[in-house]
């Protein structure tokens, strides 16, 4: 019997086989999206939890991929949605992955501090997207396969958190 | 909003807030998982407790059903 066929009859082998597969991809796609290391494991592990649950309704003929994404993906928006900002905007991160020094580093640095402000003060639905596509950039296709919206939805969300992040830091007194 | 304002926005939102996407797995989740397996309890919902409550009553109500289930088996 196929591994996809074996997990959604409940076998607890064809579960560990399809976890040790994927946890790398659905991590890195997670913390994609909360920017936090440590949320994001729990969220694969909750995320993998709900999938093993979930076997019976599982289509051996669909992507598991693809699937297990989806559910991660809907789970780190709840996870966003509840933490209010759980973004990490902090100075500790920045020290984690230092960037390059900048000639204007003083300007830039205002200009960065707030375009966290920004990112952190877009809507959960526009800052995934702003973080999947702008930030990490995640294909249009992919990211549409995981919110489960076309593709021109995410060009649109897309749009939207470009001309909002504009307007915050417009707000800000800084000009793009 | 051209493409000009949309990649100098994403390499400034890049600068600020960086990229994650080459962050490692912190090693094999596996067991972690495991131990999530093995402490969640079975749940039962309202509609398993229902259909026991459905069942029971059947029988008593027809006990003569049960040696014809029993003979199904």
């Amino acid at each position: 019997m196929e591994l996809l066929e074996r997990f959604a009859g409940g076998e607890i082998e064809a579960f560990e086989t399809l976890f040790q597969s994927h946890q790398a991809d659905v991590y890195r796609w997670v913390v994609c999206l909360v920017r936090d290391p440590a949320a994001a494991e729990d969220l694969t592990l909750e995320a993998f939890w709900r999938i093993y649950r979930a076997h019976a309704r599982f289509d051996p003929a669909r992507c598991f991929g693809a699937w297990a994404r989806r559910i991660a993906t809907n789970l780190a928006m709840e996870h966003l949605r509840k933490a209010g900002r759980a973004v990490m905007v902090g100075e500790e991160m920045l020290e984690a992955q230092p960037c390059p020094p900048a000639p204007d580093s003083a300007v830039l640095a205002d200009t960065r501090a707030a375009l966290r402000r920004a990112f952190a003060s877009l809507p959960v639905k526009l800052e995934a997207v702003a973080a999947l596509v702008l930030l990490e950039q995640q294909p249009y296709t992919e990211v549409a396969s995981a919110l489960g919206i076309s593709v021109e939805a995410v060009k649109s969300r897309e749009f939207r958190a470009v001309r909002l992040l504009r307007k915050e830091l417009k707000e800000m007194g800084v000009e793009l | 909003m051209n493409d000009h304002d949309r990649e100098k926005l994403a390499a400034l939102l890049k600068s600020a807030l960086p990229p994650m996407r080459d962050r490692a797995l912190p090693g094999d989740l596996w067991p972690k998982m495991l131990r999530r397996l093995d402490r969640r309890p079975v749940r039962f919902a309202w509609f398993d407790f229902a259909l026991a409550g459905m069942a029971a009553a059947g029988f008593i109500a027809f006990p003569s059903v049960i040696p014809w289930i029993l003979f199904q088996f």
